[in-house]
């Protein structure tokens, strides 16, 4: 049997704690554990320096990879932003299809010259040249009056013409998906209603994609205008449409007035010059004629001009073609598709050859470049084999 | 030594006669208790970084129950534990084997009631008879004021007489 223990008093347990934990501590293990720390420590330390070289070798490799990646990347953009820029630098006569030009009537005519705003001011334009088709007006409302007057054959006013005289015109604006079709439809109609087409000035380039349009002045007999404007209903879209008329008979009647004055006054004049006795009486005399003359041929200009515009009515025609997103709305999906697929086709028909055109014009920069490359490498790769060399004979 | 290294040593070196007495109190081997006293050292130094140092000889005191555990518990420990009369003892001055009997028992029933015993208590008891610390210096350690040291050891040693007292009614 086990003896009984008693409940120790304080100083014996103190006693027999101090016995408990007194064990003594081996002398060499506290040098033991200081030198296994010392140990970790320093491995770990060389861990982390190999941690970092690696990382240092990884950050190098990405660094090299990144520059592999970079140069690249960097000559491709470089190819594409010259081709495009080679695009862009084409100039539009080279451009097969290209219709930028103005295209001019046969009948282009002084008026016209007059109507575009050649001439400094409105004096001026009444002392042109007439042209063929102003003498087919003159025969209308132009009387001889150079020189032949005598009281018997002094000319009358002209009457006005029966009617008012409007000078009609109109302006339309016509939205089209067959542009090549509906301007000669335009064109003909023109013809058809006798009239011409005074100037046009087109543009567009349908190969780049920009849409075609033509701005065009026609003349358009009077009396056929309405026949003219109804007739455009099988042209395109008419989007736009606007006209006018200004009334010139007044302004007309006033003219014929003032000429009738002029012309008895010249009449006067001449017989006053049959009768002059001194020099100076003949001189004074010969400058009024002169003055009454100029002043009878430009009113007869502007009796021409209006009974011309009377005539014929200017009609503003602006042709446009419909853009490929126009059209593509009225087209169904297969021939959008086409469509869209022979664009793209044709695009990157046009993007190849300025390509092309790039890297030749490029070619002698092109050439520094693979010399300078070539040097650079030759050079890196004779280091690598002395390095190489150097260590294996150390 | 390095910056790591110095600043462990300074702070835990104090504790590591009191790791090593406990791994000895757990193996029962003296060898094993330096092996597994150095291995919670090493562990400790590889846990210093974090370490917010809230009581280190209570920490080192935990990892090193814990090393003691993990070795207890490995495939390869075998169980040839030393009986208490084949641990080294301070020099018995008892004349009779009988006494020398009654001696060990009382150390195993001793020692049993301290691992009863909570681990802040059985540091502090560990520290103050293992170490031979004063209060001051037990005060500096535990980085505690003087009355509070004083108190913890009363409390602990109370409780021991608890555990101790119910132990001896039992039989």
């Amino acid at each position: 049997m086990e003896p009984k223990h008693e409940i120790p008093e304080n100083d014996r347990l103190d006693e027999e704690l101090m016995d408990l934990f007194s064990a003594p501590v081996p002398s060499s293990f506290d040098e033991k554990w200081r030198s296994a720390i010392e140990r970790e420590e320093n491995s770990t330390m060389s861990q982390f320096d190999g941690n970092r070289e690696q990382k240092q070798k990884k950050a190098a490799r990405m660094g090299r990879k990144w520059w592999k990646a970079a140069v690249p990347a960097a000559a491709a953009l470089v190819l594409v932003a010259g081709s495009c820029w080679v695009g862009d630098q084409e100039p539009d006569q080279s451009r097969p299809g290209s219709r930028n030009v103005g295209y001019q009537s046969s009948l282009y005519t002084a008026y016209d010259d007059y109507d575009s705003g050649s001439y400094p001011s409105e004096e001026g334009a009444y002392d042109m040249v007439v042209s063929n088709e102003e003498n087919a007006y003159a025969g209308k409302s132009v009387s001889t009056a150079s020189g032949a007057g005598s009281a018997v054959d002094t000319p009358s006013p002209k009457p006005v013409a029966e009617g008012r005289k409007l000078i009609r015109t109109a302006s339309l604006t016509i939205r089209t998906a067959q542009y090549d079709a509906d301007l000669d439809a335009l064109t003909q109609l023109v013809k058809n209603v006798g009239g011409y087409i005074e100037s046009t000035y087109q543009s567009g380039d349908r190969e780049n994609g920009s849409t075609r349009s033509s701005s065009m002045t026609l003349r358009i007999p009077s009396e056929k205008l309405d026949e003219f404007l109804n007739g455009l209903d099988g042209v395109g879209r008419v989007v736009d449409r606007s006209e006018s008329s200004t009334d010139m008979t007044v302004q007309y009647a006033d003219n014929e007035a003032r000429l009738a004055t002029l012309r008895a006054k010249l009449e006067r004049l001449n017989e006053l010059l049959a009768k002059a006795e001194t020099v100076e009486e003949l001189i004074s005399i010969e400058s009024a004629i002169a003055d009454t003359q100029y002043s009878i041929d430009s009113y007869e200009t502007r009796q021409r001009t209006i009974d011309r515009q009377v005539d014929m009515s200017e009609v503003d025609v602006y042709l446009r073609e419909d853009s490929p997103v126009e059209i593509a709305s009225e087209m169904s999906l297969g021939e959008r598709i086409s469509r869209a697929f022979q664009t793209s086709v044709e695009g990157f028909g046009r993007f190849m050859r300025n390509m092309l055109v790039f890297l030749v014009m490029a070619l002698p920069a092109l050439g520094l470049i693979a010399v300078v490359t070539a040097a650079v490498l030759l050079i890196r790769r004779a280091k690598k084999k002395r390095t190489k060399a150097k260590e294996t004979k150390e | 030594m390095d910056g790591k290294a110095q600043r462990f040593s300074e702070e835990c070196g104090p504790y590591a006669g009191m790791v090593y007495r406990h791994c000895l109190h757990m193996l029962s081997r003296p060898e094993e208790a330096e092996d597994a006293a150095q291995e919670s050292m090493l562990r400790a130094f590889r846990a210093y970084d974090g370490y917010r140092g809230e009581g280190t000889a209570t920490w080192l005191y935990r990892i090193a129950h814990n090393t003691c555990l993990d070795i207890l518990r490995s495939a390869r420990w075998k169980r040839e534990s030393l009986p208490y009369d084949e641990l080294p003892e301070t020099a018995d001055p008892s004349p009779t084997p009988e006494e020398a009997y009654q001696k060990r028992s009382r150390r195993e029933q001793l020692w049993q009631a301290v691992e009863q015993l909570p681990t802040d208590q059985q540091v502090i008891l560990s520290l103050y008879y293992g170490e031979n610390a004063s209060y001051e210096a037990l005060s500096r350690l535990l980085k505690l004021p003087e009355g509070t040291v004083k108190s913890r050891l009363n409390r602990a040693k109370a409780h021991l007489r608890q555990i101790l007292g119910q132990e001896d009614a039992a039989f």
